[in-house]
């Protein structure tokens, strides 16, 4: 690991780093999380601890804060090890890196008056890329070593990780950050940082567009802020946030509603892929038009959130975009063509 | 005519924001206000194939270090230990100027996820070289993100927060969608479109204007149409009509790509004739196409406009098929192309795709005449 003199390190830092919770406590909406691990620093008792969630919920902020608040300050660099997916994390590597790391002898905290736990800490950060063998492996280390040490193992997904392991660990799952929770912490930082916004309304639109992830809120906040300090407007944040323009998906909706030939909706697709839009964007946008659409039955609704969610899956398992796109289109132009057969279901 | 060789692709690439006002103008300024804070974030450039994605960063980096010395490359060849103990070697090309280092770990193939460890991590964790540069960090630039595996993505989560204050991505993908969501909600997403028909026919008509030729208007627009808005590929079309007409006109001859003219032989036969005996000559053809390097991808993409295309009633030669047989032939396209994924080769599933095609019209067409005789 390269670590450079801190005097050299530029002044710039970004708002996720420099708002990243230093104590457990000061982690937003991940109430079950922080009430146990309160328990811990009172008492000094960690047991291996898993935790899961998707991206930018606070997993990575939790365990750093956790390990700083047990051991100190800057002290807790000697007790904490943190193996993550930039690590080469190999059977071999990972059983030597963590052998030696807990076969030392464990170091002594500098100020005597300080309750210091005479337990260290493993993180395995972003343990979904392990393989499956790594994981098996890892079994055996957490069992050897567990006297004095723990272990910490964080994914998005828990059903990357196999369940031996898995069941060794108190598991915690971080939601997505809510609504009000999110909006909190953006006002915290715009406080801090003299950032104003014309209304509420900007802060709302970030948090529709982050989905859960206060990284990605905060990073969109900042970089409105770079283009002007004062003033920040909704329309500021759709611009550099990769939503849809609502035109086009009133465009989409028009043309699969009334088409009737192939030919428009591959036409559509074309466009669309043209114009760059992230293609998963579209499709949630366009479910989420269409589910407010009073016209459309229920059992209409249903088959369209099906179909949705099958192109998801395709897309994320590496699926072309043109293809699943187009089928996707032309599946949900069928479905809400179709006449009702009672009238509509209102 | 030394300069008659060199790619016109390369030769009018604007290198500065300034000169690079004829397409994607908002983002220029956009990305221009960036580049003068110090609030730089990571960047993801996303969108079709010759939008403009390069152009964009190499312009970037001009503006974020106020030099052309960005764009003074050296290339070097690196190789790199798969892991301690094995003794595979992982090569790459990287190439790199004072500021910045670019590379394409994709080229790697499998073993993709080395370079992000041992080589951008190395770069990323270490101090700007040149002290006197305007900006405090270095970039490390990678090409086609979505061509990453997950392992090698998923290795650059932290080397992104931990390295931030040395060191900037500025990646660029086709497919969002293949990038992972950790990685996207690290970056600023930049979407790059592709240029308008209009714009097109205005950065050719500059090409030509600089060349000292006539490009006749409707050229221009007929190239602009067949590029379909790739702008590299309309000023490759450009150039090759140039070196091969000495003067251009109106009726100027534009080959379309070859894959695509070849792929597209496929569809119709496909169409013409449904039998084994048709099924392995075209089985030929898909593996001459693909030992071309060209992706099943791009094979899927083609044939799935052909047989889906409008039909025009005078075109006999056309490979569209009838409307009513169309859903069912896009449904499993998606599924073998999917499958296709999931699965070691490629051929398979694009003939198995073929198999059920000419399956699926031959029944249309014996239900149909049926109904006839009745
Ligand atoms: N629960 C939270 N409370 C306060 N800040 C948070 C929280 N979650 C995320 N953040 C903010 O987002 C940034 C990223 O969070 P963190 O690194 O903990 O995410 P993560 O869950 O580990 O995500 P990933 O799965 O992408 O690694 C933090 O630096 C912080 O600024
Ligand atoms: N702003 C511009 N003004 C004039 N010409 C441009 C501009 N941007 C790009 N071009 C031209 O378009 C060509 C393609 O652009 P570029 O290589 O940046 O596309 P790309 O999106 O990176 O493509 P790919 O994803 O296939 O690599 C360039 O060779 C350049 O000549
Ligand atoms: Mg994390």
């Amino acid at each position: 690991m390269v670590d450079l003199d801190p005097v050299q390190r530029p002044k710039f830092t970004p708002w996720v780093e420099k708002y990243r919770p230093s104590k457990v406590e000061e982690v937003s909406h991940q109430l079950e999380v922080v009430a146990a691990l309160r328990k811990s620093i009172q008492t000094g008792q960690v047991p291996h601890l898993m935790f899961y969630g998707p991206p930018g919920t606070g997993k990575t902020s939790t365990i750093l804060a956790l390990s700083k608040e047990l051991f100190g300050g800057e002290f807790f660099k000697q007790r904490v090890i943190e193996l993550n997916a930039s690590d080469e994390r190999g059977i071999a590597v990972v059983r030597e890196k963590v052998k030696k790391f807990a076969q030392r002898k464990i170091a002594k905290h500098p100020d005597s008056n300080f309750n210091c736990p005479s337990i260290q800490i493993v993180i395995l950060d972003e343990a979904d890329s392990m393989t499956i063998d790594a994981q098996a492996a890892l079994r055996r280390i957490i069992e050897q070593y567990s006297s004095n040490t723990r272990f910490c193992i964080i994914c998005n997904y828990i059903s990357k990780i196999i369940d031996p392991l898995a069941s060794r660990c108190v598991k915690f799952r971080f939601s997505p950050i809510a609504r009000d929770a999110q909006i909190d912490r953006l006002k915290f930082i715009c406080e801090k940082e003299n950032v104003k916004v014309e209304s509420d309304d900007v802060f709302q639109s970030l948090v529709d567009i982050s989905a859960g992830d206060l990284r990605r809120s905060i990073n969109t906040l900042q970089t409105a802020s770079t283009f002007k300090q004062n003033n920040i407007t909704k329309r500021d944040i759709e611009s550099i946030s990769g939503i849809v323009p609502h035109e086009f998906i009133i465009k989409v909706e028009q043309i699969i509603s009334n088409t009737d030939g192939f030919s428009d909706v591959q036409f559509l697709t074309q466009e669309l892929l043209w114009e760059g839009f992230d293609v998963q964007q579209v499709i949630y946008q366009i479910l989420d038009h269409l589910m407010s659409n009073p016209k459309l039955s229920d059992l209409k609704k249903a088959r369209l959130s099906e179909i949705i969610a099958e192109t998801d899956v395709k897309l994320i398992q590496g699926g072309d975009e043109e293809i699943n796109l187009l089928y996707t289109l032309s599946s949900v132009s069928r479905i809400i063509k179709v006449k009702n057969k009672h009238g509509s279901h209102q | 005519m030394h300069s008659e060789q060199r790619l016109w692709v390369e030769k009018y690439r604007p290198l500065c924001i300034e000169d690079a006002q004829q397409i994607h103008r908002e983002t220029y300024k956009m990305l221009g206000k960036l580049a003068q804070s110090d609030d730089f974030p990571h960047i993801l450039f996303y969108g079709p194939s010759g939008a403009g994605k390069r152009t964009l960063t190499k312009c970037l980096l001009q503006e974020l270090y106020k030099t052309n010395s960005v764009h003074k490359i050296k290339s070097e060849h690196k190789e790199f230990k798969a892991s301690a103990t094995s003794s595979t070697i992982v090569e790459c090309v990287v190439f790199s100027s004072n500021f910045h280092i670019e590379v394409t770990p994709s080229d790697a193939d499998n073993q993709d996820r080395v370079i992000v460890q041992k080589l951008i991590k190395e770069v990323a964790g270490s101090q700007q070289l040149d002290t006197k540069a305007q900006k405090s960090f270095k970039v490390v630039v990678i090409h086609e993100l979505d061509n990453l595996t997950r392992e090698a993505q998923a290795a650059l989560r932290r080397t992104m927060e931990t390295y931030m204050p040395y060191c900037r991505i500025i990646a660029n993908c086709e497919s969002l969608s293949k990038v992972i969501q950790p990685l996207r909600s690290r970056c600023l997403q930049v979407r790059v479109p592709a240029p308008s028909g209009q714009e097109i026919t205005r950065v050719l008509d500059q090409i030509s204007r600089t060349e000292g030729f006539d490009l006749p208007s409707q050229l221009a627009f007929s190239i602009s149409n067949y590029s379909r808005r790739n702008l590299r590929r309309a000023i490759m079309m450009l150039q090759t009509a140039k070196l091969k007409n000495e003067k251009l006109s109106d009726k100027t001859y534009i080959p379309a790509p070859e894959y695509e003219t070849y792929t597209r032989d496929i569809a119709k036969m496909v169409v013409q004739e449904q039998s084994p005996k048709q099924l392995r000559q075209i089985r030929t053809k898909l593996y001459e196409l693909l030992t071309k390097g060209i992706t099943s991808d791009m094979i899927f993409q083609i044939l799935a406009r052909e047989f889906l295309k409008k039909s025009q009633s005078n075109d006999k030669n056309s490979a569209a098929l009838p409307e009513i047989i169309k859903p069912e032939v896009l449904k499993f396209a998606v599924m073998f192309e999917h499958r296709c994924k999931e699965g070691s080769k490629a051929i398979f599933h694009l003939e198995a795709f073929l198999a059920r095609v000419m399956a699926i019209f031959k029944g249309y067409q014996i239900r149909a005449m049926g109904q006839k005789q009745y």
